[in-house]
């Protein structure tokens, strides 16, 4: 619903002046570009928290995953938040590449299931809209052993796995912030041996 | 309405202005109707046509930012926005539109897919021909109109005559050859062919596609006709003209017929344009997928016909949960005792206690 | 369901060549598998969207009210003075093509109607019709046609084929926006109950409970403890997430999707696990069970219904924090 937060919320439901403007209280960066409607995406939150070193992250945590990022439609058509996912994937993981050129930012894909279209009784139209979104993941799943697809819509969370059975088998589906999740390194942790899935880490595979 | 039905009723349709125009040429006691009445009305119904259409257009209001951003957004201070793209200020705007509206920018991305099914395999080439038809179409139409101002001031301004010599640079044949008439020839062929040869294309056209395109064809053919085949009296040709420009109207004798084809076509194309597809023209300019900022999170666009809406509040919402959010430890407004949606039990209990 | 679909195989063998009949002329035939089941007539009488009723799209008849005609007429002058986006691709279409490769509908289908052209020209046919002179004059030559009972059919068939995506609008030289086109023509059939379950059902979810799924409070809050129970499971350490906590300088908004099923739940862990370490240095956030929903299914009803979903967002921040950090969904 980035679209509508972006493009519809505050002329629906604004002005917001009750509000202070948002500014991210550990790094102390004002989110210039929010200050209207005060709502600020996750990832442009995070992204701002690693620039500023805010963050002690283990990408080698990730290094199972061979990711490539989905750009959902409404955030990169309706919005332009493409660079602030890929910053947030680059720094919690070692293993990144982009699908061709002309299926990635402002000309992706639909996930094939958008716009309220998820149910189960079209899977086939789901399968067929979803094919090359499907098609440009199998070309960096071929070519680069690409095993994670991540997004930042939840919608894609629920869509994208059926699809890639379907299509790409081997390829699994991830939101950025379960990437950011698993390479966070919290104090007083313990050791960790498994991802939030329970896989076994790099490295643990045989302790198990 | 099949490929074939549309061409026929569209080539009908000029068929039938080309012959009104050269009824309208051949017989003397209709020239001041051909060379003065219509082109007048043709113009004041173009020139009225358009204005409508604008303030149509204009009446409704841009209820909200709907831009389409096709490049970075403005965030955070050391992410680079694209600026051309997903513009944030209104001069930032204003040079996406002029991209937009001069280098057809939107055309420029256009890709062709291409489905391998012994392996599955889509891809995306990069399409160029139609973004270059398109431009040399509008470009050479554009330095036609431009010349022919020559037929419509006096003295002709130093600008068309610097156009022409540009435009005719080629120096072949007498008179010299003046390229832009044949680049539009050629361009309007070219989107033509492409309408009837892929398959797509054949299927959307409407006859409404096609005849716009054979009647500026038609203005092409009959004006390079004029200028290399069949002679005509320039001359009377531009006295007419500037007679219809200068508002003091005369009708020389002895113009080809051809000539009032030519111009009978011109105003029929003038006369069109407000009611079909041509708008084009002016509804670029006010299309709010482009000509919006992409800021919408920083300055808020006002939506004039905003009004309220029956929503469910969180006074209803907890007065439902209540019991439910007390059991989950969820702090809530108003105790169980002085909520309305008590029930008995409860009530019982509170006296009890 | 599932083993109903076609094998990768048969799927890829798509035929992009239009039929030889002409668009106007090719009946639409609703298939098994493409088209989505109607709206439960429970939710839209919770929401007060007309004509609740039970109804199949394979029925012929959808159970109308009479003057429909009239309603969707109505329906689309009135929005054509409200939206200048509407009258404008409407009008300046040329029909150059470019937009016809580039939806992946048709990419998967090959059906004519799904290029974004038209699925456009679906509803243009009728707007001229009822609102040009031409096209009162001569119909189909100049492609109008009258709003038939047939006509509906193919709208609520195809734009339900449309994700409102914007694909198509990056490369339209006038950027004509075949979302903003589909937004109203839902919006038009929503104005006679014409609605997909997928969709009615979470909007009356979400005005109920303020989430898509349904999911109450003190579920919502057992959710949550849930996945703390795993993190703490893998990293030895349990985040303390708050919920409708006043003051709190941060509401965060996700959708409920992620609270709900695999893999979006690993997602929701990382949100938890960030939020954790950051509340070390300082932040101050909570989550909320009434506004519990970072997705927006009225967009896909009507602006209307968007933006009476909506309105528990700043409610609950006006109670709860002075901004909002939201993950959400894409469109709507």
């Amino acid at each position: 619903m980035w679209r509508v937060i972006h493009q519809y919320m505050d002329t629906m439901n604004g002005p917001t002046d009750f509000m202070e403007d948002p500014v991210n209280p550990i790094t102390g960066t004002r989110f210039e570009n929010a200050k209207s409607t005060k709502m600020v995406h996750i990832t442009e939150f995070t992204a701002d928290l690693i620039r500023h070193n805010k963050l002690k992250l283990d990408k080698s945590r990730n290094d199972n995953l061979v990711v490539t990022f989905h750009d959902s439609c409404n955030p990169s058509r309706g919005m332009g938040l493409l660079d602030e996912p890929r910053y947030v994937i680059q720094n919690t993981c070692n293993h990144f590449y982009e699908m061709p050129p002309n299926t990635i930012r402002e000309q992706t894909f639909c996930c094939g299931s958008g716009s309220g279209l998820n149910a189960g009784e079209n899977l086939e139209l789901r399968f067929r809209g979803g094919l090359p979104r499907a098609n440009a993941v199998r070309h960096v799943h071929e070519k680069h052993g690409v095993n994670m697809l991540a997004c930042v819509c939840a919608i894609d969370r629920a869509a994208l796995p059926p699809l890639m059975e379907y299509w790409v088998p081997g390829v699994d589906v991830t939101g950025v912030h379960e990437l950011v999740g698993n390479a966070l390194v919290l104090d007083g942790e313990k050791e960790r041996k498994t991802d939030l899935r329970g896989e076994p880490l790099p490295g643990m595979e045989e302790e198990e | 309405m099949n490929v074939w039905m549309s061409l026929i009723v569209s080539l009908i349709a000029i068929g039938a202005v080309v012959v009104v125009g050269a009824i309208g040429g051949l017989v003397p006691a209709l020239h001041p109707v051909f060379g003065v009445v219509i082109p007048y009305a043709a113009l004041a119904v173009f020139i009225l046509g358009f204005i409508w259409r604008v303030l149509r257009w204009a009446k409704s209001p841009v209820p909200f930012p709907i831009a389409t951003t096709a490049g970075q957004q403005k965030s955070l201070p050391w992410i680079k926005q694209d600026k051309l793209e997903n513009p944030s200020t209104r001069w930032q705007v204003v040079d996406r539109m002029i991209l937009e509206i001069v280098l057809f920018r939107s055309l420029f991305r256009n890709t062709r897919m291409e489905l391998y099914k012994e392996n599955g395999k889509l891809t995306y080439g990069w399409q160029l021909w139609l973004w270059a038809f398109a431009l040399a179409f509008h470009y050479s139409f554009l330095v036609v109109v431009l010349r022919h101002l020559r037929f419509f001031l006096d003295p002709i301004p130093l600008p068309v005559t610097l156009l022409e010599s540009v435009d005719g640079f080629l120096q072949v044949g007498l008179p010299s050859v003046m390229i832009s008439g044949f680049v539009l020839l050629g361009a309007v062929g070219y989107l033509l062919v492409r309408r009837l040869y892929v398959p797509f294309m054949r299927y959307i056209s409407l006859p409404s596609d096609y005849f716009p395109l054979f009647l500026i064809a038609s203005i092409a053919a009959t004006g390079i006709l004029m200028r290399y085949v069949v002679r005509v009296d320039v001359v009377g040709v531009r006295e007419l003209t500037l007679g219809i420009a200068t508002l003091n109207p005369v009708v020389p004798d002895g113009i080809n017929f051809l000539f009032y084809i030519h111009l009978f076509l011109v105003c029929v194309l003038l006369a069109y344009f407000p009611f079909s597809k041509l708008m084009h023209l002016g509804g670029i300019f006010m299309s709010p997928t482009r000509n919006l900022r992409g800021n919408s999170r920083e300055f808020r666009h006002v939506n004039p016909w905003n009004y309220p809406v029956k929503t469910h509040t969180y006074d209803e919402y907890e007065e439902e949960f209540r019991d439910r959010m007390i059991e989950a430890g969820l702090p809530v407004e108003k105790q169980p005792a002085e909520s309305g949606s008590a029930t008995d039990t409860e009530s019982a209990e509170d006296s009890a206690e | 369901m599932a083993d109903e679909v076609p094998n990768p195989q048969e799927m890829i063998n798509i035929d992009h060549r239009p039929p030889a009949t002409g668009w106007m002329d090719t009946p639409t035939v609703l298939r098994k598998g493409i088209y989505c089941y109607a709206g439960n007539p429970k939710s839209l009488e919770y929401v007060g969207l007309p004509n609740p009723r039970q109804w199949h799209p394979e029925d012929d008849d959808w159970k109308l009210p009479e003057n429909w005609v009239e309603i969707v007429l109505d329906g689309l002058r009135d929005r054509l003075d409200r939206f200048r986006s509407l009258k404008i691709f409407m009008d300046i279409c040329v029909r150059c093509g470019a937009c016809a490769d580039k939806c992946h509908y048709f990419i998967g289908s090959g059906d004519p109607k799904n290029m974004p052209v038209l699925r456009a020209e679906l509803l243009r046919s009728v707007y001229r019709k009822d609102y040009s002179l031409a096209g009162k004059i001569l119909g189909k030559t100049v492609g109008a046609r009258k709003l038939t009972y047939q006509v509906l059919k193919e709208w609520w068939y195809y734009f339900f084929q449309c994700s409102e995506c914007r694909r198509c609008s990056v490369f339209c030289p006038y950027g004509i926006d075949t979302a903003e086109i589909t937004i109203l023509a839902r919006e038009l059939m929503n104005l006679l109950g014409l609605n997909i379950d997928w969709i009615a059902t979470p909007v009356a979810n979400c005005y109920r409970t303020g989430n898509h799924l349904g999911i109450q409070p003190h579920a919502y809050v057992d959710m949550l403890d849930f996945f703390c129970d795993e993190i703490e499971d893998v990293t030895g350490v349990r985040p303390k997430p708050t919920f409708n906590r006043k003051g709190a300088e941060i509401l965060f908004i996700t959708p409920s999707g992620d609270v709900f099923a695999d893999p979006g739940t690993y997602t929701a862990m990382g949100y938890l696990i960030l939020f954790h370490y950051l509340e070390q240095m300082g932040l101050d956030i909570t989550w909320s069970t009434y506004a519990s929903e970072g997705g927006n299914f009225g967009f896909f009803t009507s602006h209307e219904m968007m933006k009476r979903l909506n309105a528990p967002r700043p409610s609950a921040w006006g109670s709860s924090g002075s901004w909002a950090a939201n993950a959400a969904t894409c469109g709507g």
